[in-house]
Order: C-alpha cells, then sequence, then structure tokens
C-alpha cells in the first residue's frame, strides 16, 4: 500500500499541488433480512477502490476510481489537480488547513466475534425464530427482521507524510412488526426503528440484544396501536425515551454544530444553522443540567475511529456546557473559522468515491440524576413517548417535529393509556431550555445512526447519539394537522 | 466505459460460472462529476469511477446476492459462490417467480453527448456568472452542478440482456441575503437544456424580493405551490402504488382502489417512455417496463407489479420491480402528474390572499393512511394579496395530509418540470393552486 499511496503523492506533487491525500478503502459489507419469513434482502458486497484529494492553486480537487492500479492512481491523482486548478476559477481566498502533527499509526475497533466468521445458516437461525414469535397473531400482517455486518480496512497517506492503517468494524440488527387491520397500519421495533441498533462492535452485539426476549412485547405493542386513541393535542410535559431523544440530539444539536454548515457550506442542500459564531460560548442553548459532549473515542459508538480522514486523532469535548453553547464540530479545512488552532477530528467521508467533509461526531446527552420510575412519579401530567418514527427539521435547524412509534399517557405520576401516532414540536433552543431531568446512566444507551444523509453528491455516516430518558416541560404534542 | 459487447462479456463469464439453477447479473459502469460552490467559491469539485456488479442466484425457494467492483476472474467466481452459499443456508421461503427469458424494450435514448463531455471548466464558468453576481451585490450563492454517464446491464441464465446507456445533469443554486433566499433548480439528461445562466437569475431575484421577511400566523391558506412543492406529494405516495404493499395491507390506497381519493383534476402516469422524463426500459427483473394510468381523475385505477406481487394476484409483472430480493416490491419510478390549462402567473392573480410556496426541506411522513407530511416551506415564501405578490414572509411548517392537498386544487399549470426530490427521485410535475392547506407552526426566519 505504501507504494500505491506514494505513486498518488508524488503525481500530485509533480503536477502542482501544495497538499495531497489518498485514501485506499477495502470494504465487506454482509445484510440478511426477511420479511415474513422469507428471505427479504441478501447481499455479500466487496468493495475497493481509492480517492485522491489534492489542493493546488489553492482550491480542492478530488477524484476517485474502482481500480487500484499504479497507472490508474496515477491517472487519478494527475485528474484530482486538473479539477483542483478548475476550481480556483472561482475562489475567494486559498483553502487553508489547520495544522496536524505528523502520525504513522494503526488503529483498529476493539470487538470480540468476529461476525463474519458467524455462518449464515445462525443469523438466520435468530432472525426465523424471531419471526415465528412476532407472527403468532394474524393481525401482524408484516414481520421484518434483519442484521448488518461492515468491515472497512482503511490506509490514509497525506504529502504531509502522515501514514494511517485503520480497520473499522460495526454491526447491527433488529426487528419490527406491522399490524393491519380496516386500513390502520401501526408499527413497533426492538430495539430501535430503521434496522435496530448499529454500533463498532463484533457479532456480540447480536447476542448482547437479547432480540428474541423482546419479541411477544412487540407484536402485542403493535397490535394493542390499532385501536388505542390517537395522541391528544395539547401542551403537556413530555418525558422522550432514549432512542427518540437520540434523533433529537442528532438533529437539533449534532447537524447545528457542524462548522461547515454554519458558514454556509451546506446552503444549498442541507441548510446552515442557527448556532451562529458570535453564539459560541455564549448562547444559551439549554437549561443548565443539559451538557452535550462529542466524543470520538466514545466505546461502541458508530462515529468511533481512531484518526478521521484528515488524519486528525478522536477527541472529546463539550458541544453544549451546562447549558451555554461550547463547541464546534469541525475538519482542518473549517476550524480557523471558530478560533480552533487545530481541528476537532470531525473529517469523514463515505467510502473512497466521496471527498471527506465535516460529520456528525458520537454526540451524547450526559445522564442525569433520576430513575425512570421516579421520574415518570413526579410528572403530574404528560405523554411517555418512545422509539423514533418520524423526523423533520428546518433548514436553520430551529423548528422541528417529530413523531415517535408508541406514547404512553402520565397521568398522576403513573403510565396510563396508549397513544398511536404521538408527535411533538418545538424550537430548538426553547425545547432544550426546558430540559428538567434527566435518567442516571443505568438508563443511558449510546444509540447508533447508520444513515446519515448530507452533501452534493449525497453521503452516507454513521455515528452514535447517547441518551437517557428525559423529560421536557409544556410542549406541544399532537400535531395530526 | 464499458461498451455494451464488454458488459455482455463479462455478464457471460459470471453466469457461467455458476452452477444455480437460475442467475442473474446487474452491472453498472458510471462516471459522474460534481462542482460544488458556496460562499461565491468552488468548494468541492469531485469525478468518481464507479463500477459494481451483483449475481442473484436461485435454488427452488432460496435466494442469494453478492456483489463486487472487481471484475477479475477470480473475484467474479468468488462473488458468485457467495451468492450460492448464501441459498444454501437458508430455509425455503415463499415461492421465487422463474426468471424471464429474452424480451424486447422499446428503444429509448437516454445519453446526450455534451453531458458525457462536460468539463469541470464549463462547469465552474457556469458557477462564475452567480458567483460573480452575487459578490457585486454582496450576498452569498451556493450550489451544485453536476453529470454523469453510467450503464445500467441486466442479463440472467435464461438468456435475457438487458442494456442502457444514459447521461444525467443537474444545476441547483441557492442566493443567500442576511435575512432571505431564493433558490431554482433545473435537471435533465442533456446539459444543454439546462439553462444555468437563467436559474441563476431566478434564484437570485427571489432573494432580492424576499428580503426583510415578517411573520404571519400559521394556519389554513390558499397555495400556489411550484412545481418543486408538489414533487413532496408524489415521492410519498409512491410506495402506496405497489401492489406488494396492497397486499401486506400497508398501502394508503388499501380498501380505496376504484374510489376517488384525489381531486377530478388529479391523474398521475407513470412513464418511462414521455420524452421530458425518459427512463429506463427494463426493470430490475429484465421486464420491459410499462406505463400506466395509476390515478385517473381522482380514483386509483392500476397498481405497479414485480414478479413477485404480480404472481400473488395472478397477473403479470407491470415492469416496475426494484432489484431482488426486496421487501418493497414493485415501485414507481418515472411518475407524472397531467399538466393543467393554468399558470403560475394565473394562480397568483386569482387568489385573494394566499401564499406563494417556492418548495419544501426535509419534508417527512408524519402519518400513513392520508398520507400526511410535514415539512418546512424554504427559499422564498410570499403573501399574495389581490392577485399580487405583496410581500415575503417568514418560513412556516406545514402539517397536511396529501390527499387533502390533492382533492383541493383548484389549478393546474400547462408548463411542468424535472424536478428531483428531496432524497432523490424524478418526477414531472406541475406548479398548482391548492386550498385550505395547513400550516402547522412558525419560525422567526
Amino acid at each position: 500500500m505504501r507504494q500505491l499511496t506514494a505513486t498518488a503523492l508524488e503525481t500530485a506533487k509533480v503536477l502542482g499541488a501544495t497538499y495531497a491525500d489518498i485514501r485506499i478503502i477495502e470494504t465487506r459489507q454482509q445484510d440478511i433480512s426477511i420479511k415474513n419469513g422469507s428471505i427479504g434482502g441478501i447481499g455479500d458486497n466487496y468493495d475497493m477502490g481509492f480517492g485522491v484529494r489534492v489542493i493546488a492553486a489553492g482550491a480542492w480537487g478530488f477524484a476517485s476510481s474502482a481500480i487500484v492500479t499504479k497507472a490508474e492512481i496515477d491517472r487519478v491523482a494527475a485528474q484530482a489537480v486538473s479539477i483542483a486548478k478548475a476550481s480556483a476559477r472561482v475562489k475567494a481566498a486559498d483553502v487553508r488547513l489547520a495544522p496536524e502533527p505528523v502520525c504513522t499509526d494503526r488503529w483498529q475497533t476493539p470487538y470480540v466475534i468476529d461476525p463474519f466468521t458467524v455462518s449464515i445458516e445462525d443469523k438466520l437461525a435468530l432472525l426465523y425464530r424471531i419471526d415465528k414469535i412476532l407472527r403468532k397473531d394474524k393481525r401482524i400482517r408484516v414481520a421484518s427482521g434483519g442484521m448488518s455486518f461492515k468491515g472497512e480496512h482503511q490506509w490514509l497517506a497525506t504529502s504531509e507524510g502522515t501514514f494511517i492503517d485503520q480497520k473499522l468494524l460495526r454491526s447491527g440488527a433488529g426487528y419490527s412488526a406491522t399490524a393491519v387491520k380496516d386500513g390502520e397500519a401501526q408499527i413497533r421495533s426492538y430495539p430501535a426503528s430503521f434496522r435496530g441498533q448499529y454500533a463498532t462492535m463484533g457479532y456480540e452485539l447480536v447476542t448482547s440484544l437479547k432480540l428474541e426476549d423482546h419479541a411477544d412485547r412487540v407484536r402485542e405493542e403493535a397490535i394493542a396501536l390499532l385501536t388505542a386513541p390517537q395522541c391528544p393535542s395539547g401542551k403537556t410535559d413530555l418525558i422522550l425515551e432514549g432512542h427518540q431523544l437520540a434523533l433529537q440530539i442528532h438533529e437539533s444539536v449534532g447537524h447545528p454544530s457542524e462548522l461547515d454548515r454554519v458558514i454556509g457550506m451546506e446552503a444549498n442542500y442541507a441548510g446552515t444553522s442557527f448556532a451562529t459564531l458570535e453564539k459560541l460560548g455564549k448562547f444559551r442553548y439549554g437549561s443548565d443540567i443539559v451538557n452535550l459532549v462529542a466524543d470520538g473515542t466514545a466505546p461502541t459508538g458508530l462515529g468511533t475511529i481512531g484518526y478521521d480522514d484528515d488524519g486528525v486523532r478522536a477527541q472529546r469535548w463539550h458541544i453544549v456546557k451546562n447549558g451555554i453553547f461550547s463547541g464546534y464540530q469541525t475538519n482542518r479545512e473549517v476550524a480557523h473559522v471558530c478560533g480552533d488552532e487545530r481541528s476537532r477530528g470531525c473529517c469523514r467521508a463515505d467510502g473512497w468515491s466521496n471527498i471527506p467533509m465535516v460529520r456528525n461526531n458520537n454526540l451524547s446527552l450526559m445522564p442525569g440524576d433520576w430513575k425512570l420510575d421516579d421520574l415518570i412519579a413526579d410528572t403530574k401530567k404528560g405523554v411517555y413517548m418512545l422509539t423514533n418514527k418520524s423526523w423533520s427539521i428546518d433548514q436553520m435547524r430551529l423548528n422541528f417535529q417529530f413523531g415517535a412509534e408508541i406514547a404512553h399517557e402520565i397521568k398522576n405520576g403513573k403510565l396510563g393509556r396508549v397513544f398511536r401516532n404521538p408527535t411533538y414540536q418545538g424550537i430548538t433552543p426553547e425545547f432544550w431550555g426546558s430540559c428538567d431531568a434527566i435518567c442516571n446512566e443505568d438508563h443511558w444507551i449510546l444509540w447508533g445512526v447508520p444513515s446519515c444523509g448530507k452533501g452534493q453528491p449525497g453521503q452516507t455516516a454513521e455515528m452514535s447519539h447517547g441518551a437517557a430518558p428525559t423529560r421536557f416541560r409544556n410542549v406541544t404534542v399532537g400535531i395530526v394537522k | 466505459m464499458l461498451t455494451k459487447q464488454q458488459a455482455k462479456k463479462i455478464c457471460d463469464k459470471v453466469l457461467g460460472f455458476s452452477k444455480a439453477a437460475q442467475t442473474e447479473v446487474i452491472l453498472t459502469d458510471t462516471d459522474s462529476a460534481l462542482t460544488r460552490f458556496a460562499k461565491n467559491t468552488i468548494i468541492q469539485n469531485v469525478s468518481t469511477k464507479g463500477i459494481d456488479l451483483s449475481a442473484r442466484v436461485t435454488a427452488g425457494k432460496c435466494v442469494g446476492r453478492a456483489s463486487t467492483n472487481c471484475l477479475d476472474d477470480a473475484s467474479l467466481k468468488a462473488m458468485v459462490q457467495q451468492a450460492i452459499a448464501q441459498a444454501k443456508a437458508e430455509r425455503p421461503g415463499a415461492e421465487i417467480p422463474p426468471m424471464v427469458g429474452p424480451r424486447k424494450y422499446q428503444k429509448v435514448d437516454n445519453f446526450r453527448e455534451a453531458t458525457a463531455a462536460l468539463t469541470p471548466e464549463a462547469r465552474a464558468d457556469a458557477v462564475a456568472y452567480i458567483a460573480g453576481k452575487c459578490r457585486a451585490a454582496n450576498v452569498e450563492c451556493a450550489g451544485a452542478h453536476s453529470s454523469s454517464t453510467g450503464i445500467m446491464v441486466l442479463a440472467n441464465s435464461k438468456g435475457m440482456f438487458a442494456y442502457d446507456l444514459g447521461t444525467n445533469a443537474e444545476f441547483s443554486v441557492t442566493v443567500l441575503t442576511a435575512d432571505s433566499a431564493g433558490w431554482a433548480e433545473g435537471a435533465n439528461r442533456d446539459c444543454t437544456k439546462i439553462d444555468t445562466q437563467r436559474l441563476c437569475d431566478v434564484a437570485f431575484d427571489k432573494a432580492m424580493k424576499s428580503r426583510n421577511p415578517q411573520p404571519i400566523a400559521a394556519g389554513e391558506y390558499t397555495v400556489v405551490l411550484e412545481p418543486a412543492g408538489v414533487t413532496d406529494f408524489l415521492m410519498y405516495m409512491a410506495r402506496g402504488f405497489s401492489a406488494q404493499a396492497m397486499q401486506d395491507g400497508t398501502s394508503f390506497l388499501t380498501g380505496r382502489m376504484g374510489k376517488k381519493v384525489l381531486g377530478e383534476n388529479i391523474t398521475i402516469t407513470d412513464d418511462a417512455y414521455n420524452p421530458e422524463i425518459t427512463g429506463l426500459p427494463f426493470d430490475f427483473e429484465g421486464t420491459p417496463r410499462q406505463s400506466l394510468v395509476l390515478v385517473e381523475k381522482g380514483v386509483p385505477k392500476n397498481l405497479v407489479y414485480d414478479l413477485k406481487s404480480a404472481k400473488k394476484d395472478k397477473t403479470k409483472s407491470t415492469g416496475h420491480a426494484l432489484p431482488q430480493p426486496n421487501t418493497i416490491g414493485g415501485y414507481p419510478t418515472n411518475l407524472i402528474v397531467d399538466a393543467g390549462n393554468s399558470s403560475l402567473e394565473e394562480m397568483i392573480k386569482t387568489t385573494k390572499k394566499g401564499l406563494l410556496v417556492t418548495h419544501f426541506h426535509y419534508t417527512n411522513l408524519a402519518e400513513r393512511r392520508e398520507v400526511v407530511l410535514t415539512g418546512m416551506t424554504r427559499d422564498g415564501l410570499f403573501m399574495i394579496e389581490n392577485g399580487e405578490v405583496a410581500r415575503p414572509v417568514t418560513n412556516m411548517r406545514f402539517t397536511e395530509s396529501t390527499l387533502r392537498a390533492l382533492s383541493n386544487v383548484e389549478l393546474i399549470s400547462r408548463d411542468r418540470i424535472f424536478a428531483q426530490a428531496f432524497f432523490g427521485g424524478g418526477f414531472l410535475v406541475p406548479a398548482m393552486k391548492i386550498n385550505k392547506f395547513n400550516f402547522s407552526s412558525e419560525t422567526k426566519f
């Protein structure tokens, strides 16, 4: 690999690049899913390629190819330089990278069981058993379950002398049951919606989830939702379970703190951010108990890496500290904009074929002191929403509206009726400002988000958000129209 | 880029390596490029060459699929073996329909030389125009200019072989002032048909006209939706047209086929052969793609089928299969809303009080049965008063049933655009004037 990477760096330099890097990536991904006892999707994908990123004439150029040969690397490196020179036709200032120590290192995701060594028969056998439990009742018309495993071997070499050899491994699993009657359809999922729980772990993730143990409950809850009343409309206290809160963190804190968005680099697509530069260190993002920490080193996080695609070591820092907006997510290109001398290590690309950009890191709401039972007992009137179903947030990341799979009424400190189609709406700083109780670490789970979209061309990235059930006061719920 | 002959040779090689009862190969080879700009500067400029090859094998009621982007013999053999091993590991599931034999496909010319030849320099020149204009006006632009050329090839052990060579180009631009934004987008297989300068001017003018927006109260309004806004409705209805969703009971059309669900003036077809929206003439099982009227004068008439869902309903595939195996069934990828006889100008002129919406942001499904969507207005929201665009207003969140909205359409434009949806998809859509459209909450920008 050293020889191949050297080819790209030398070619780029000879042609006038002032900076160059090459990432060669080899990926194996296995996906298995079943629907109503039959294969719903199956695939074993092998993929290899490389991308060359250069700065020439003060502007970026990037080219990539699936043909990993010395001649193709030579061609693609030259193409990247040529593209950079075309970029320079429309530039306001030269690209400037925050300094980063030169580094040679190896890093790999810790895991116990290599998921690719577990037989497909064993994986399918578990999914078939769950399917059988879910379809015990004929009102369950669609039972789906799946697993996904991805191993990625990355080599990064830069013209500054950095060389990183990194192996990442992630696993995921989950299932759902959809109950149908008279045109109504309701879904329940475990351990999370949208394909389940994901983590940088081996097959031990799947066994740790105890998937079969929850299948009876999931089936019965889906059926109960068919006849449950609609979530009432109005203002009330809201307790969000961890998975729903993870999406709330992702959308209303993660994306707004990506510094490239703040300065307008996503303006044409995903939007900008209300968390503008003058707010750093001053703006009240939430109540005093709100502490949100970005952490590229968090064990099992989907965004947990040794080094990002700029070659920057993973870090941990506050985005919101004691309710005050305290930090951005950055890469080497934009770090200087907020006065940082060093990148926070958030530069990641979707595979070899895409250019790296600022991506959400693992970002978590730090646990509080409450036990869930005590929190519910302390809530006179409210709703407890679980498992994300729908999400939408504006282009400044202020006005959001989310939906959950299920809600429980809270009346005089006790859980009551089940509500279907629960939704809630708010404005980001007002919402986080209404946070008055967070459950403790016993309830805290790091939830994986395996498919965060951003950029043009569209890229997918993975990250995790840790959360425990949390209470928000006087929130608008039950928006059906 | 692989030629048709080279592609066929690779497919034949893979088929030759397989001893499975049935084998299918999907091969893509794509060159794509994109210039991205923001803050009046090109911030990303990329070119990618990607190949992907996958094999699906079936053995009785079992199926396997594996893929690779390495085309050497050893990699291809390993891929086939991987797929066969998967199939052997399974318990027999639902019956898998036999793969199709050789078919004749309608000729569709999806390739445009100018798009294939578009250079980074030419893309930069298009960006330079709006960057210069914005710099002079002390405002900022952002956007993307992209092009791609690719082949889609299908072959199977029954002798089916399908090949398409196509190009795509797109230009989208946002202009931002301190308190407003304007946006425009164009997409076409032929990049010369996209008037990038006109799109830039539209976005610029809209940004200028939407400065100093004033808040208004959420509630029901008559809206004049530019075509991009209409796209969101189609995107979330599309899956409901799948016969598989109907069989599962999860389609919004469950129990509603043949009954009026949309307005009398709404007709929706799926047509890959419309010259303004040409798509693939075959689906991912090799079945020729049919043109279908899905909703006629507000009444759902047809569903889209793949082989499996067709077998269950004892009918034929309509040529709308996605790559198998999947849980979705057929899917309409070329949705077209019938044009009306109005214009954007007439819609505004006939509106006493209403809102002109440029497009929506981050729309998502809030409720399935009535296809209730929620999303934000974006890049230019204007109050219409007494038949004129009176003033800009701050953005609002809508929460509205698609079925209700498309039952309250008063006017539909003659002109239609090819529009891409927020997370992909392509539709031919007109502008619409819709009464009683619900906005559920407000913003301050």
